[in-house]
């Protein structure tokens, strides 16, 4: 589902706030205070002049994998790693993406060219390469999605493993760590017996109540099937947040029937407009924590075929 | 903006304002940082200049009154308000010859274990970054003294 846009471009992100920590950078803090006593026998009252001061911004990039396990991919196909990289420090952040193949030695190396990002979200589900020679500018608070688009090698063993480490470096002054990177891997499969592979990731493991949680289902096609229907039990004591759910990055609605997604006694029910063979579908979808949050796994049916 | 200009503008930059009253009582205000300093293995805070402020920074203003007149004054009291983005830190150390009275409203203060807050409609005892302004009640300040009384922040 990668729709590369054709020049690079460079963006600034007007997400929400919701991950941005502090309070944020050029902020001016002020403290004044007043006084009244007494001199002699006379009253008096009067306002201190103020203190200021200004608040800097230190950065706080937070990378993630979005998926726990290896990414499977077949010989010479394509493989996508998906990460996810926020913006948790208190200003807009300027920073530089790297890959390091981990594996030197092996026939799966990521080049730039084959590194898109995006953010969560996008409604025109573009994926933009990135360009190496110029910073992400991300707002304090936003996400973008990067993923490594990479060829599979197409004569190595069946089972073979690679990964592949994304860093994220802040250009800015004050930082907590120099970088923030987390790997991805790679697992070559032959020939996938099931028709689909699933898999479902959130990016944070230990909630709170009240808290904002995203959650992100990968369905990846790979056999030649029609009518998928992805089945996804909403997280007990979460709340689906009305609007949250998409598509590849295209709004779904559950109240519009022409976007044919449904909720029903706590099922998110979602049918793909389309399934190819090798394509990777993104579901995303927000839920507003009541209390501590057990995630489970989605089911997807196909025809009248359930697959977990 | 390169990132010398971001640099320049996002340096923190503290001044010291002294109320020009005249013949009467003059306050004055500056914002410290803590530093941890360790001599011969013991641990020690510090304040010093607040240079770079960031969030979770703890920043304790440090409040001088100063009583330059040829006579005492008497019944004076302080209303410091919180600063907006940050919040109250309990100080553990307070000043002889100082009362310290905290409020969650700025109209009703009271020592820190009997300031009330509402929940939901529940009364519950408030916490420390729940304080919205802090008083501070000084019986009498000798004519040509000073006391000092500081007000421990930390920025959200």
């Amino acid at each position: 589902m990668l729709r590369p846009f054709i020049k690079p471009y460079i963006f600034l992100l007007l997400n929400s706030s919701l991950y941005a920590e502090g309070t944020l950078a050029g902020t001016t803090i002020n403290n004044s205070s007043t006084i009244n006593y007494l001199l002699g026998s006379k009253s008096y009252s009067h306002e201190q002049n103020s203190t200021t001061f200004k608040v800097v911004q230190f950065s706080n990039l937070h990378t993630i994998s979005l998926t726990d396990t290896p990414v499977l991919a077949n010989l010479g196909k394509k493989g996508h790693l998906p990460f996810q990289i926020t913006n948790m420090g208190n200003g807009v952040d300027h920073f530089k993406l790297q890959t390091l193949n981990i594996n030197q030695t092996d026939d799966f190396d990521v080049s730039f060219g084959q590194v898109y990002i995006n953010y969560i979200g996008d409604n025109n589900k573009t994926m933009i390469p990135f360009s190496p020679s110029k910073p992400i500018i991300l707002e304090a608070g936003a996400s973008i999605k990067v993923i490594i688009d990479n060829t599979m090698p197409s004569k190595v063993a069946l089972n073979t493993k690679s990964q592949v480490k994304l860093l994220a470096n802040s250009q800015v002054l004050t930082k907590l760590v120099d970088s923030t990177s987390a790997i991805g891997e790679y697992e070559i499969t032959g020939a996938s017996q099931d028709a689909i592979v699933l898999s479902k990731t959130s990016e944070v493991k230990i909630v709170e109540a009240g808290q904002l949680v995203s959650f992100l289902i990968a369905i990846n096609i790979q056999k030649s099937i029609t009518n998928v229907i992805l089945q996804n039990p909403i997280e007990a004591d979460g709340l689906y947040v009305s609007g949250s759910l998409r598509v590849d990055g295209t709004s779904k609605t559950v109240e519009n029937d022409g976007d044919m997604a449904s909720i029903v006694n706590d099922i998110l029910t979602v049918k793909l407009d389309s399934s190819k063979v090798g394509e990777i579908y993104y579901v995303t979808y927000d839920l507003l924590i009541a209390k501590e949050e057990i995630i489970e796994p989605p089911e997807i049916e196909e025809k009248n075929k359930t697959l977990k | 903006m390169n990132i010398k200009n971001i640099v320049l503008s996002i340096v923190a930059s503290s001044v010291m304002v002294l109320a020009n009253t005249g013949d009467s009582i003059q306050m004055s205000s500056i914002p410290f940082e803590e530093v941890i300093t360790m001599t011969n293995g013991q641990k020690a805070v510090e304040l010093k200049e607040l240079k770079k402020a960031t969030p979770g920074m703890v920043v304790t203003y440090v409040n001088r009154i100063k009583n330059p007149t040829n006579q005492d004054a008497t019944n004076l009291v302080v209303v410091n308000p919180v600063p907006e983005h940050t919040i109250y830190v309990m100080n553990d150390t307070e000043t002889a010859g100082v009362a310290t009275e905290y409020s969650v409203d700025g109209k009703v203060f009271n020592t820190s274990s009997k300031v009330f807050i509402n929940d939901l409609g529940v009364n519950r005892l408030a916490e420390a970054k729940e304080y919205t302004h802090i008083r501070y009640t000084i019986a009498k300040l000798k004519a040509n003294s000073e006391i000092k009384v500081n007000l421990k922040t930390k920025i959200k």
